[in-house]
């Protein structure tokens, strides 16, 4: 009897540690596994299909410079791949092929961002992935909203090849937590916008939103469980220069896809980064699009103007804003966190090839026909070399 | 076989489990793999065996302790999810916005893993009072007493 009792509380002692522990574990998900990396789902050594080694190669054999109809049709077969290839992102046999890819593309990026130098007085970019660009002059290298690393873990690791890493809003498709941490090893400056926000959520999604009797930005996304050492936040129209690299930021209004409930929780601060490096004038615009004060660029060099495709609307209004600019950059295009009906909606090459005339940007309300604009879309993976393109 | 030996077997295949995970022999919880398919069919062997070996408690307690099982079991891949984010290995092989949102696909786990295991323990259970020997002498004393 005394040792059937003694089992018993055993027993229970046993229960109470499980459930213990599982609230424990519940608990730490929920508020304490903001810095948690993302795990890959695929073995490292796993080879790339034949379609993927075939359209690789059609992508390699056409740079972003060329204008002929066979480039088109790259560009065009790069649709199809993610029509057929992309269906989430839910487990690994969604997007098996479309990870292959991406992986073969950013793997290659990696090796030439760090084996090439580029010559004093030219700059070399490389697309990454949605809004993300590497820029490499002799001076620096900087990057722009690099993130994806919850399609491709190893893309993280582009953090740590530049010397500043600009982030336009701290949404996951710009603001990825595990380059960042790859590029604060790298001593790399991070800017973030400044602004009074609040944290609201969407289900479990916490989001930044803008809140003139909010917390400061580093303090909300401290809230998020982010390390903030290392990240600066700068302030509408201010301009710092590190190392040789003069930024200006330009708050623009997070462009929200409806009017709904959901449109309070996009209302987040976002930038536009003026970034002078080298001579060369980069003009990216994250997600940003309206003003209240329209910046007036006329005054500027814009070698590049990066842009979040949407429409020709946006282009023209973009086109307008900044007429000077040498060349524009449609991306934030085949982004496959958005999911698979956004990503045909909208996000694919067709749409942007609306603007697409032999390499220059072609508006219809626009004159002259095509504009004398330099429009280039990109793959992920492929560089441009900015002497070349602005000829 | 104690009860509790029982709920420490299962810690430990639950572990195993995610452990063959974690260095790839077996594939993450989501997949359907054949090698997955049998590792569950073994764990639901040993749910019937618990429910054979505890059917002289009763149908009801019987459905409890397979319901404890499936407590237990969530409990470890729950702290192996954590592992799993903290060593980058994917244990539940699903895409997560965040690593709060495991709590979703947990909660699935558990409540299936109780629907299942219950059933399971109880089919164990139901199975042992028709053709265990001792559950058979047990009914004919019983009867004859009536």
């Amino acid at each position: 009897m005394t040792v059937e009792k003694s089992d018993g509380k055993i027993l229970k002692i046993f229960l109470v540690i499980v459930a213990l522990v599982f609230v424990g574990a519940l608990a730490y998900i929920l508020f304490f596994s903001g810095s948690l990396h993302t795990p890959s789902f695929f073995a490292d050594n796993l080879e790339p299909s034949a379609d993927v080694k075939q359209l690789d190669s059609q992508i390699q054999s056409t740079g972003p410079e060329n204008t002929s109809e066979t480039r088109f049709a790259v560009l065009h077969d790069f649709d199809e791949f993610i029509k057929a290839k992309f269906k989430d992102l839910t487990t690994p046999q969604d997007y098996q092929e479309v990870y292959m890819l991406l992986k073969t593309r950013i793997d290659r990026a990696i090796k030439e961002i760090n084996e090439t130098s580029v010559p004093p007085g030219e700059l070399k970019l490389w697309y990454i992935y949605n809004m993300g660009i590497i820029a490499k002059t002799s001076d620096a290298t900087i990057g722009f909203d690099l993130a994806g690393s919850y399609v491709y873990p190893s893309l993280a690791n582009l953090g740590g090849y530049v010397d500043m890493l600009l982030i336009s809003h701290i949404h996951g498709d710009h603001f990825d937590k595990n380059v960042i941490m790859k590029a604060k090893e790298h001593g790399a400056t991070i800017i973030i916008p400044d602004g009074k926000v609040r944290v609201d959520h969407f289900g479990l999604t916490p989001f930044i939103v803008k809140d003139p009797n909010g917390m400061d930005m580093l303090d909300a996304i401290k809230q998020l469980g982010i390390d903030t050492s290392g990240l600066t936040a700068i302030k509408p129209n201010e301009t710092i220069n590190v190392k040789g690299v003069s930024v200006t930021a330009f708050s623009g209004e997070h462009r929200s896809p409806d009017e709904s409930t959901v449109k309070s929780l996009y209302d987040t601060p976002v930038d536009w980064y003026y970034v002078n490096l080298s001579g060369f004038g980069l003009l990216h615009t994250g997600d940003g699009f309206l003003f209240d004060n329209v910046p007036d660029f006329s005054a500027k060099r814009v070698d590049v103007l990066i842009i979040h495709y949407s429409d020709e609307l946006t282009c023209e209004a973009l086109y307008k804003m900044i007429p000077n600019a040498k060349v524009m950059l449609p991306f934030h295009l085949h982004e496959l966190g958005h999911g698979r009906e956004m990503v045909l909606d909208g996000g694919m090459f067709k749409n942007a090839l609306d603007q697409y005339d032999h390499g220059y940007l072609k508006l219809t309300y626009v004159q002259p026909n095509p504009t004398l604009m330099r429009y280039v879309p990109m793959i992920w993976g492929e560089s441009l070399d900015l002497g070349n393109a602005t000829q | 076989m104690k009860e509790l030996y029982f709920y420490v077997l299962f810690v430990a295949i639950f572990a195993a489990q995610t452990g063959l995970i974690m260095g790839g022999v077996l594939d993450p919880e989501s997949s359907y793999s054949a090698r997955n398919i049998l590792f569950s069919v073994f764990v639901a062997a040993v749910v019937i065996y618990m429910g054979w070996n505890f059917s002289e408690s009763g149908i009801k307690k019987v459905a409890i302790k397979g319901a404890i099982v499936a407590f237990v079991g969530v409990t470890v891949i729950t702290c192996a999810s954590i592992i799993g984010y903290t060593i980058g290995k994917p244990i539940l092989g699903v895409y997560l916005p965040s690593a709060a949102y495991m709590v979703l696909p947990l909660l699935y786990i558990f409540l299936l893993s109780v629907i299942l295991y219950t059933l399971l323990a109880v089919l164990g259970a139901w199975v042992a009072q028709r053709f265990k020997p001792s559950q058979i002498k047990k009914k004919e004393a019983d009867s004859a007493k009536k």
